[in-house]
């Protein structure tokens, strides 16, 4: 026996003897002299584990970057192979000196010293696992560990206390901020102990899921900066513990005692255990700068009372507490056991956005209008990426049939779904709530109306996901906000995403963004069949967005998916933007057709208001230029708002054929017009319908109705009234000038 | 970082030298297998260093040295490199020398008695007649008589003459991470008056590599023997330059030969003279590596044992005090590495923790994507 080496407990074998089949191709592979600077020394064999004993020869430089000791040319390393191959074979360096250095797995028994050798998982490793490229590691980890330069300089530094399994999930700002001695009051519950114990530590008010839990109070103490490097086992008391972290300079009972006595007088902490969570700031070198930080939870078993007594600063007297004059530094809380923790931070908006991929958190107000099932979808979305403060707008309650494509589940069944939503952020989110309510119909906003309103105007955007034309058109008509407006809804068949955006510029309103989409719609051909269902058009007078229809979810998700992708990345965008993605085929793909939106004009007639945009204004006047010096017309499409009398003009039919064209007189014939104007209400299922008549006048003429105008526009008023429609009809002239006419003209008798 | 190779060729030399910004310097050539013989455990030098050329994207060296005029350095180099001075000993994927560095005897010797040999000195006087892409080492005077002979100036080569005790142009610690120091050919003063030129010495220097701010210094010894090793010894204590004699990596010379040591091979062990005690013994540093460039050391009362030619067992018995004393390395190239069957080449790598012996296995994907599958059937 070389006394140079640990002596292992289990009985050398013949290397026959083996089992583990690892073992096996170790040993094989030795004796085969096919593993370069490796000799098989022995085999061992224990209850459940083989063992092989060999001395790797190891690549070393003169100088060796250890501290305390050397890594030797030759070194006997002794490999345990589990029999059920569910664990890292275990690499322990045997000699009795091999010296303390970073990268190996904490053991109660430090000698032999066991090497880490690989951070990944054993499932992943055990894919490649051969004996050679083993070996290779190990001698690998020995010629790295001498050069220092086993630890990569892109890798995390190394921890400096051991964890725990056992898990708590902690507040997110216990980890970075020093809360200097404040009493953290937290409610600590057991979330479940199979596989893994896991609490959870919440601050009162914080909502929680999980039923009632022990009172703890947590004191925060920073220690000074530690060089990373060793790994310690934790300290088992208050005092071993403070020993620790005084070799570092920090006087952990003074802070400790300091704090109880700040608690002294706080006597509903005194039945509370204490939790310490101690932050260690780590540097990569030695007097560097802090680079990350460990944090351990340590949780009394006995309560604040107790410990406040046994380290020394107050006393039972009787029933009560009564404070020492001055702490008894000689009490050092020896018999304070400590649990240790590994605690997990709870997921604050900066690190959910840091996990989506953004450098960190969005702040920005917005008030979200109807969380059904592409909204909540939405909202989810956004908030796990850390994205805006949140007003959910929202009356609805959740029924059974919404959970085929909302969010939530079941246990909020007859809940509000706007705040079932906010209490789902605000929980997943740590800090800070994410997610307010307004369990209202912002139309009809009630008692409520204040409040609503002192939202909307101080939101930054106002998304509309109501899918209904009267709420969006209220937040744009409506509603007294300098925020931009989105819209974002799928088509009757679920097969289209549209996202209408104003831009912070806020240049062309929603309702026009949505009457161009319209006329996208009635013009495009990849578009004809956006407002169609399974069973052909919808009726018309039912809502082009209604969502109760047959949609998969897995469509939704992906609405959801792009729609929330696409307002992280236009939030900041000047101009407005109207979207569709298309859905289609099978593998399905998507596309998306960008639709220019077009500057709108407006003009005031009366009581009545006109909105149209350039894109007509443009058109007519090309149909008006081709035509001269003879006039030209047509029919006017657009929609009637009759509720906020305005009239939207959009697209214009061309001039029929059987129409009488002359330099000064034009009669609008009739041929064919019905089936166009058929097709763009069938197409816009009635959202666009005949609005009006227009005509061209010749260059140099006066834009204002001629005597047979006024005729005409009798003759209108006279049609439309019986539907209690205004008449429209507009002159383009030459350039810009365009005339608009509203209303009703009651003939003039005849002089 | 930088690294040395050394090849095993049976008792010859070659080293390859890498440099951190990837110049590429090689000290001797000597192609010494024997294409016929399949089982000849020498390794195909052209082949392996066309290999790492490619590897580098190259097809030069910086330098090329050639210590001295013996067969053993430089055998088989007028079939690899591109020679100038003649056209039927270029192209052909031949390999370029930047600049070739040579001890003065390789210009000055009549009398050599190899062809090759003439060939590696006509290349050299070539390239002094242009004067460029050479380096001679000597005492510039010593070389007057040859140069005038030639119609040549002194003065006006004497920028391609390096003499013993200089640093060797064209390499720097700052630049190159490296400087080269001469040791030989040197010129001995006999006397006041008389200088006693060693020019038929081969070229000793002293490298020393500069890596994260640690220095590690490199003898290579050519073919020095124990007289010459003395009075360079003399002559750099003089000179006040022992820290030139420090080496934490030696080549030694003459392929482990006694004669490097001392006059007597001895029974068991050479016991060497004074100053190479001195040299072997103080000026090696801890973990050092001692580098014999010969076949493998012979067992007592072998064939081989009684031959005069090196390796000598008993040189090799004091070497190996040398190693136990700084706790070192002693590695004999063709017995190296120590567990294959075949011989490999050596590397040295030199970085901040001075220098290492590789000992890396080389995983079959890189094995088996640098050579030739074999024919499928």
């Amino acid at each position: 026996m070389d006394e140079r080496y640990v002596e292992l407990a289990e009985p050398v074998v013949a290397p026959e003897k083996l089992v583990v089949p690892k073992a096996k191709e170790l040993v094989r592979s030795l004796q085969a002299d096919k593993i370069p600077y490796a000799s098989l020394l022995e085999c061992r064999k224990g209850d459940g584990h083989d063992v092989v004993v060999m001395d790797l020869e190891v690549e070393l430089g003169q100088i060796q970057a250890i501290e305390d000791g050397r890594i030797e040319k030759k070194e006997r390393i002794a490999v345990v192979f589990d029999a059920a191959d569910e664990k890292y074979p275990d690499v322990l360096a045997l000699r009795t000196d091999f010296p303390l250095v970073p990268h190996r797995n904490l053991r109660v028994e430090e000698v032999p010293k066991s090497l880490c050798l690989d951070e990944r998982p054993y499932d992943v490793t055990k894919l490649r696992w051969a004996a050679s490229p083993f070996i290779e590691q190990i001698r690998g980890w020995l010629a790295r560990t001498a050069k220092g330069i086993l630890h990569e300089p892109d890798q995390s530094l190394e921890a400096v206390l051991a964890t725990s399994v056992d898990r708590i999930v902690i507040p997110a700002d216990l980890f970075c901020v020093p809360t200097d001695g404040d009493a953290t009051e937290l409610l600590v519950s057991l979330c479940e102990t199979t596989p893994r114990t896991i609490f959870r530590a919440q601050r009162p008010g914080q909502i929680s899921s999980a039923g009632s839990g022990v009172h703890v109070v947590a004191t925060v103490i920073t220690c000074e900066t530690v060089h990373h490097g060793l790994i310690h086992r934790a300290p088992g008391t208050l005092a071993m513990l403070h020993d620790f972290v005084s070799r570092n300079g920090t006087d952990l009972l003074g802070s400790l005692r300091e704090t109880l006595i700040s608690w002294f007088d706080r006597t509903e902490h005194h039945q509370a255990r204490l939790a310490i969570v101690l932050q260690i700031p780590k540097c990569r070198t030695p007097g560097g700068r802090p680079e990350s930080l460990d944090v351990r939870v340590f949780i009394t078993a006995k309560n604040i009372a107790e410990v406040g007594e046994i380290v020394g600063v107050w006393k039972k007297q009787g029933q009560r507490l009564g404070l020492c004059m001055r702490p008894y530094v000689s009490l050092r809380g020896s018999d304070v056991a400590l649990e240790l923790l590994n605690p997990i931070p709870a997921l604050s908006r900066d690190v959910a956005a840091r996990m989506n991929g953004a450098d960190s958190s969005v702040s920005a107000s917005i008030v979200a209008i109807g969380v059904g099932a592409i909204g909540s979808q939405v909202f989810l979305n956004l908030v796990r990426a850390g994205f805006g403060e949140w007003t959910l707008i929202d009356d609805d309650q959740l029924l059974p049939h919404n959970m085929a494509r909302h969010a939530l589940g079941g246990w909020f069944i007859g809940r509000p779904k706007a705040t079932s939503l906010a209490d789902t952020a605000n929980v997943t989110i740590d800090g800070d709530p994410v997610a307010a309510t307004l369990p209202i119909n912002v139309i009809r906003p009630g008692p409520k109306k204040d409040e609503l309103d002192e939202a909307l105007a101080a939101a930054d955007i106002i998304l509309d996901m109501s899918a209904s034309v009267p709420v969006a058109r209220h937040l744009t008509c409506g509603v007294s906000s300098g925020a931009t407006r989105m819209s974002v809804f799928t088509n009757p068949a679920g097969t289209n995403l549209v996202m209408l955006a104003e831009g912070r510029g806020r240049a062309v309103p929603l309702d026009m963004l949505e009457m161009q989409l319209y006329r996208a719609v009635a013009s495009m051909d990849e578009l004809a069949d956006h407002l169609m269902t399974q069973n052909g058009p919808i009726r018309y007078g039912q809502s082009c967005r209604d969502l109760s229809g047959r949609i998969p979810q897995d469509l939704m998700a992906i609405h959801a998916g792009i729609a929330s992708r696409t307002i992280k990345s236009m939030y900041k965008k000047e101009g407005p933007s109207i979207i569709v993605w298309q859905a289609d085929g099978d593998p399905l793909s998507i596309k998306s057709i960008d639709i220019e939106p077009s500057e709108v004009v407006e003009e005031a007639l009366g009581e009545w208001t006109l909105r149209t945009d350039k894109y007509l204004l443009d058109k007519l006047q090309a149909i008006r230029r081709e035509k001269l010096p003879k006039e030209t017309g047509g029919v006017l499409i657009g929609s009637f708002d009759l509720q906020r009398r305005i009239v939207y003009v959009v697209d214009t039919l061309p001039s029929p054929p059987d129409s009488a064209e002359w330099p000064t007189i034009y009669i609008r014939g009739c041929r064919g017009l019905r089936r166009q104007r058929d097709e763009i209400e069938r197409r816009t299922a009635g959202m666009l319908e005949y609005v009006g008549e227009w005509h061209s006048h010749p260059d140099g003429a006066s834009i204002r109705p001629s005597e047979d105008d006024i005729k005409v526009f009798a003759w209108l008023t006279e049609l439309m009234d019986g539907d209690g429609l205004p008449a429209l009809m507009m002159i383009r002239g030459s350039g810009n000038k365009c005339g608009m006419s509203v209303g009703r003209i009651v003939p003039r008798p005849a002089e | 970082m930088a690294k040395l190779t050394f090849y095993p060729l049976g008792n010859a030399d070659c080293c390859l030298i890498d440099l951190d910004n990837g110049k590429k310097l090689l000290f001797d050539y000597r192609n010494t297998r024997d294409q016929k013989e399949d089982d000849d455990p020498r390794i195909d030098l052209p082949a392996k260093l066309r290999e790492d050329l490619e590897a580098a994207d190259r097809s030069h060296y910086e330098v090329v040295a050639f210590t001295h005029l013996d067969k053993d350095h430089y055998q088989g180099a007028a079939e690899f490199f591109h020679l100038d001075y003649a056209k039927k000993y270029q192209g052909n994927g031949r390999i370029k020398i930047e600049t070739m560095w040579v001890p003065a005897a390789i210009i000055t010797e009549d009398c050599v008695d190899d062809d090759e040999g003439r060939i590696i000195q006509a290349e050299a006087r070539y390239r002094l007649k242009k004067m460029s892409g050479i380096r001679v080492f000597s005492r510039p005077a010593a070389l007057e008589a040859w140069l005038t002979a030639n119609n040549l100036k002194l003065s006006d080569c004497e920028d391609l003459i390096t003499d013993a005790g200089r640093i060797t142009p064209g390499f720097s610690a700052a630049e190159d991470g490296v400087e080269f120091f001469v040791h030989s050919p040197f010129a001995k003063r006999i006397d006041e008056d008389t200088v006693e030129d060693r020019n038929s010495s081969s070229l000793v220097l002293h490298a020393t590599f500069t890596c994260g701010g640690v220095m590690t210094k490199a003898i290579f010894a050519a073919d020095a023997t124990h007289e010459v090793l003395t009075d360079i010894v003399d002559v750099t204590k003089n000179k006040g330059n022992q820290s030139r004699l420090e080496w934490d990596v030696m080549k030694l010379a003459h392929h482990c030969s006694y004669l490097s040591l001392g006059p007597e091979k001895g029974i068991d062990k050479t016991e060497p003279v004074e100053n190479v005690k001195w040299l072997c013994g103080e000026q090696g540093q801890a973990g050092s590596i001692i580098v014999s460039t010969s076949k493998p050391i012979p067992k007592k009362g072998t064939a081989e044992d009684k031959s005069t030619d090196p390796p000598h067992r008993q040189a090799a018995s004091y070497y190996e005090d040398v190693r136990v004393k700084h706790a070192g390395d002693f590695i004999v190239t063709m017995e190296h590495p120590p567990q294959s069957s075949v011989p490999g080449p050596l590397e040295v790598q030199i970085d901040g923790s001075k220098a290492t012996v590789l000992k890396r296995a080389v995983a079959a994907s890189v094995a088996a994507t640098s050579r030739r599958a074999p024919r499928a059937g």
